[in-house]
């Protein structure tokens, strides 16, 4: 299927472009040099910082390597310096701009003790394997005094009333698609989409935290949370089919089943859902946390 | 109602698990819990719930009400709190 699942089209969506310059965009950078971006995917984040204070060190860490190659085009295209990891520390040091990118896990973080000013990690903490062990490696990479700033939309909080149910007629669609699909294929004597169980992990485990349980887990690794906010981001139509194209939450959301057939049905199915429930948004909170390393 | 809308989950539940290589001794039940003993993911929870919309003829109802609370999603959900869902929101309509 002619599906880009890559994260860079919901990338450029204008609800997530603002949700996530949001976050950053009131950060003092007055007293920071060394930047990590976690998770960095496209960069939107680090390219958002880097138009307010050019001289920044950037290192951005992403597990997928397609992700940070378009990252490296963004910042090639904004005129930014393209480095090694020491070259980020030597610019780091002098306050001069260097962006190092590399594919890495941003639960082992390839950074000496106290190094770094900055830590930001746009909607992706809720992705960590284990989050008391993350932000033990955050703590012990941000000098004291630094700050970890990240935005999550996978927390307890994140629908607004009302709003699951749309979200629920959202992935009824894909099924439905999916079945058309299957449909289709038997017409042609053709084998259903293949799926293989147990690639996702159990229904409902999805581990969310509330704002409270961020506090606490800060807390518990040597952080002082100093600001939250649950910011309300609309989704539009053409969002939330941008959404359900990104192959990472396609292949969770629809596990098992080939990522570019998934891709195609969760596109596909927002239209649907938009039309039958005869909306042209759907709210969805985000939180923000920002915190400083005691 | 109660006892016929059981029948058709568990109907729909037999058909969804048909190959799936479960080892259940005495079969599906009220007791039987979707994540537990159906190893149910996340697709499996919507395509079961567009299938028993399909066998009720009944579009749109609000699965959400029995898979979140308080904002989180729930640990588990039996059959017969799939009967007890329905059953409400069946009579609600």
């Amino acid at each position: 299927m002619d599906v880009d699942t890559t994260y860079e089209p919901y990338s450029q969506d204008p609800g997530y472009i603002a949700a996530n310059k949001a976050l950053v965009e009131n950060i003092d950078l007055s007293d920071v040099n060394k930047v990590a971006d976690l998770a960095c995917g496209t960069g939107l984040l680090s390219q958002t910082m880097l138009k307010a204070k050019p001289s920044l060190a950037i290192c951005g860490v992403d597990l997928d390597d397609v992700q940070v190659g378009i990252a490296g085009r963004h910042f090639a295209d904004m005129g930014a310096t393209l480095g090694s990891l020491e070259e980020y520390r030597a610019a780091g040091a002098k306050g001069e701009n260097t962006v190092h990118l590399r594919v890495h896990s941003a639960m082992e973080l390839p950074f000496e003790d106290n190094e770094v000013d900055l830590v930001v990690m746009g909607n992706a903490i809720h992705l960590m394997p284990s989050k008391p062990d993350f932000l033990t490696e955050v703590a012990r990479v941000l000098r004291p005094g630094g700050r970890l700033a990240f935005n999550s939309v996978f927390y307890v909080g994140t629908f607004p009333p009302g709003s699951e149910a749309v979200f629920g007629e959202w992935m009824k669609e894909a099924a439905l698609v999916l079945a058309e699909l299957n449909a289709e294929r038997r017409e042609k004597g053709e084998a259903p989409i293949p799926r293989q169980r147990g690639k996702g992990g159990r229904a409902f485990s999805k581990g969310w935290l509330s704002e409270d349980d961020w506090r606490g887990m800060l807390a518990e690794a040597g952080f002082e949370t100093e600001y939250t906010n649950h910011r309300n981001v609309p989704i539009s139509r053409e969002g939330l089919a941008l959404v359900g194209a990104y192959g990472g939450l396609a292949e969770v959301l629809m596990s098992g089943y080939p990522v570019d057939v998934a891709s195609h049905c969760l596109m596909e199915a927002a239209g649907r859902a938009f039309d039958r429930l005869d909306i042209t948004e759907v709210p969805r909170n985000w939180l923000e946390v920002k915190a400083v390393r005691t | 109602m109660t006892q016929e809308l059981e029948k058709t989950i568990i109907t729909v539940l037999e058909e969804t698990t048909q190959d799936w290589d479960l080892d259940l001794d005495t079969g599906i039940t009220g007791e039987t819990k979707l994540i537990e003993d159906l190893a149910f993911e996340s697709i499996d929870v919507v395509q079961f719930a567009v299938a028993l919309e399909q066998a009720l003829n009944k579009k749109g109802l609000p699965f959400e009400k029995l898979f979140i609370t308080d904002g989180n999603y729930v640990d588990d959900v039996t059959v017969a709190e799939v009967v007890t869902f329905l059953n409400k929101e069946l009579a609600a309509a």
